[in-house]
């Protein structure tokens, strides 16, 4: 009985912490297909003048020219081993966005508009880059680190 | 019964179409004299205009009946894709067309009559403007010219009622506005090539009696800010917030900002934020917060504003010069996306609000509206198109803002090399096109440049 429970209340916090939101997801237009929008981790390096200033309840993360917030308010932080780095894949910085622009330019060919007109949707200019879902990922200890999730905000100057 | 429904049916007939064929026969009847007439006597008139008529449209002919009789207008375009504006080139939509009144003696009086709109985005349909009246919330200038004496006057109006200078300004040079045609670029510059005229409210020549009024002063369209919720205007059958540009600056940053409002070429550029039917508002804030090595940074639009953030503890870093130059620079974002918002008819511009409909028509307008920026934000879009955009067309704008900020004081090239500020590196390796075509001579002396004026120089805003 001991045994089931456990097994139940493991299962429990596994499907509560895979849990996806509405955040996750990315649609092309209003009223269309909503798809899961792919992960991308970023490592964030004190010691490469990446730069991390916590203001009014926020962290903001200037990691080469991006800028990345996490907000308690509406992200989660975890703490993880570090051999959590053996199973991602760290993205390349300085190629994020043409990263994303490569992937607005692939998805955006398989909406329905595309396949009935070859219209594909002009690219969002607004306050967060909307087709990734970034994670931060900062060493605090050898063998520990936090995973940050955050919202990559728009930063041309 | 049979006899009831008989007459019934007879009545219909003769109320229903007859009313209508008459009405038409009369407008070809009119248009068909006045062309007549026209072409009659074209060649006993000198003015510039006839010079540069594409086609005269007869078949749109607006005809009109009032106290003045009937009153026949015919639009038509200027040939060679030529386009009006005033000297100052705030004026848009320039829309053109001959007027015929009929006259005792010589057939008909000639006028020339130009309608230009205030704000650039607003459409003027032909069919809501006629001598008696203007059935618009219109915001622009009607220039009215004789075409047997050339003289002419000028009527302003505000949410379609027609502005009564004051008897001082009336003939006071100040009020004198002389219109040209010539061609508008890409980077919103107008090239003037012909004056067309000059007018005055009341008439640009006192000894002549003025030109007729037009547009009648009296909008027959009921209040349309009816219906909005408070501190928000009817506008292009939308509620819009009515309040065009949030000045919440201080400290350098407010300094540079009011000398630059002093200047013609910002504040032309600003004052694109403050037209009555702009679609786009402008809020200039302070935040000093920014990213290292960042002095200003333009927020995509929010609900039809355009936050453009200064920190005030970098620009204390620049000389004015380099200040102006960031304000310039961030304006001329604020102004693309201004743009796409009226392209878009949105209060953002993000696709996934938008219908597929709608991002339809977003795309058409901007390639109907603005070919240039349909081109590097659409055709071919890459990651860093604003500023390449900007680095390839619009330098030569910010070299003028500032030049004319800093009054001249130092060579043109150096102020267009100023104007490279933020537009060559732009961080992790990655250049503007622009930039990346330059020599490594042009690169070093550009650079020189800006580390000499950007950083050091007069300093009179703190």
């Amino acid at each position: 009985m001991k045994t089931n429970i456990t097994i139940l209340f493991f299962l429990l916090v596994n499907f509560l912490s895979g849990q996806t939101k509405e955040s996750d997801y990315y649609s092309f237009y209003k009223g269309g297909n909503k798809s899961l929008k792919p992960i991308k981790y970023i490592l964030f390096n004190s010691k490469e003048n990446d730069a991390k200033v916590q203001r009014e309840g926020k962290i903001y993360f200037k990691i080469k020219s991006e800028r990345f917030v996490f907000d308690k308010k509406k992200h989660r932080a975890d703490t993880c081993l570090v051999s959590f780095l053996n199973n991602i894949k760290l993205e390349n910085i300085a190629k994020l966005r043409e990263n994303e622009v490569l992937y607005y330019k692939t998805e955006s060919k398989k909406t329905d508009a595309y396949k009935k007109s070859g219209f594909i949707p002009p690219f969002p200019v607004t306050s967060i880059h909307p087709y990734f879902k970034v994670y931060v990922v900062e060493k605090i200890k050898n063998d520990k680190l936090i995973k940050y999730e955050v919202d990559w905000e728009y930063s041309d100057f | 019964m049979f006899k009831s429904l008989l007459l019934l049916s007879l009545v219909l007939l003769m109320t229903n179409c007859a009313t209508e064929e008459i009405g038409q026969k009369n407008v070809a009847q009119s248009s068909s004299e006045a062309k007549i007439w026209f072409d009659n006597h074209q060649k006993d008139y000198s003015s510039t205009v006839l010079n540069y008529i594409g086609s005269l449209q007869w078949q749109n002919a607006i005809i009109s009946e009032g106290e003045d009789g009937q009153i026949i207008e015919v639009p038509f375009n200027l040939s060679s894709n030529l386009s009006a504006t005033t000297k100052e080139a705030n004026q848009y939509n320039d829309h053109h067309r001959l007027m015929f009144i009929k006259d005792e003696q010589n057939g008909f009086k000639l006028f020339y009559i130009q309608i230009l709109t205030n704000d650039e985005n607003y459409k003027i349909q032909d069919k809501n403007y006629n001598y008696y009246n203007i059935k618009d919330t219109f915001n622009g200038k009607i220039f009215v010219q004789e075409l047997a004496t050339n003289a002419g006057t000028k009527i302003e109006f505000k949410k379609g009622k027609k502005l009564e200078p004051s008897l001082t300004a009336k003939y006071s040079e100040n009020e004198i506005q002389c219109v040209y045609y010539g061609y508008w670029y890409e980077d919103g510059h107008f090239e003037p090539l012909y004056e067309v005229g000059c007018y005055a409210s009341g008439g640009s020549d006192p000894q002549y009696l003025p030109a007729p009024d037009y547009g009648g002063g009296t909008s027959t369209n009921p209040n349309p800010s009816e219906g909005c919720p408070a501190g928000y205007v009817y506008k292009l059958g939308d509620c819009f917030l009515d309040q065009k540009i949030f000045d919440q600056l201080t400290g350098k940053a407010k300094c540079i900002y009011l000398r630059l409002m002093a200047s013609s070429l910002f504040s032309n550029a600003i004052k694109k934020f403050d037209g009555d039917f702009s679609v786009s508002h402008l809020k200039l804030t302070i935040n000093n917060n920014l990213d290292p090595y960042v002095f200003g940074i333009t927020k995509p639009p929010v609900n039809y504003i355009t936050e453009i953030q200064y920190d005030n503890t970098k620009l204390g870093t620049l000389s004015d010069l380099g200040s102006a130059t960031v304000f310039a620079h961030e304006i001329i974002h604020a102004e693309m996306f201004r743009k796409m918002l009226s392209a878009a008819q949105s209060g953002s511009l993000d696709p996934a609000t938008m219908t597929a409909q709608q991002q339809t028509a977003y795309v058409n307008a901007l390639k109907d509206n603005y070919p240039g920026l349909m081109d590097y934000f659409y055709n071919r879009f890459h990651a860093t198109w604003n500023h390449d955009m900007m680095a390839t067309h619009y330098r030569g704008i910010i070299a003028d803002i500032i030049q004319q900020f800093d009054n001249n004081r130092l060579p043109r090239s150096t102020y267009e090399s100023v104007a490279w500020f933020g537009l060559g590196n732009l961080g992790d390796g990655k250049t503007t096109v622009a930039w990346a075509n330059l020599s490594t001579a042009q690169k070093t002396a550009i650079s020189n440049l800006i580390s000499q004026n950007i950083y050091k120089g007069p300093s009179n805003c703190n």
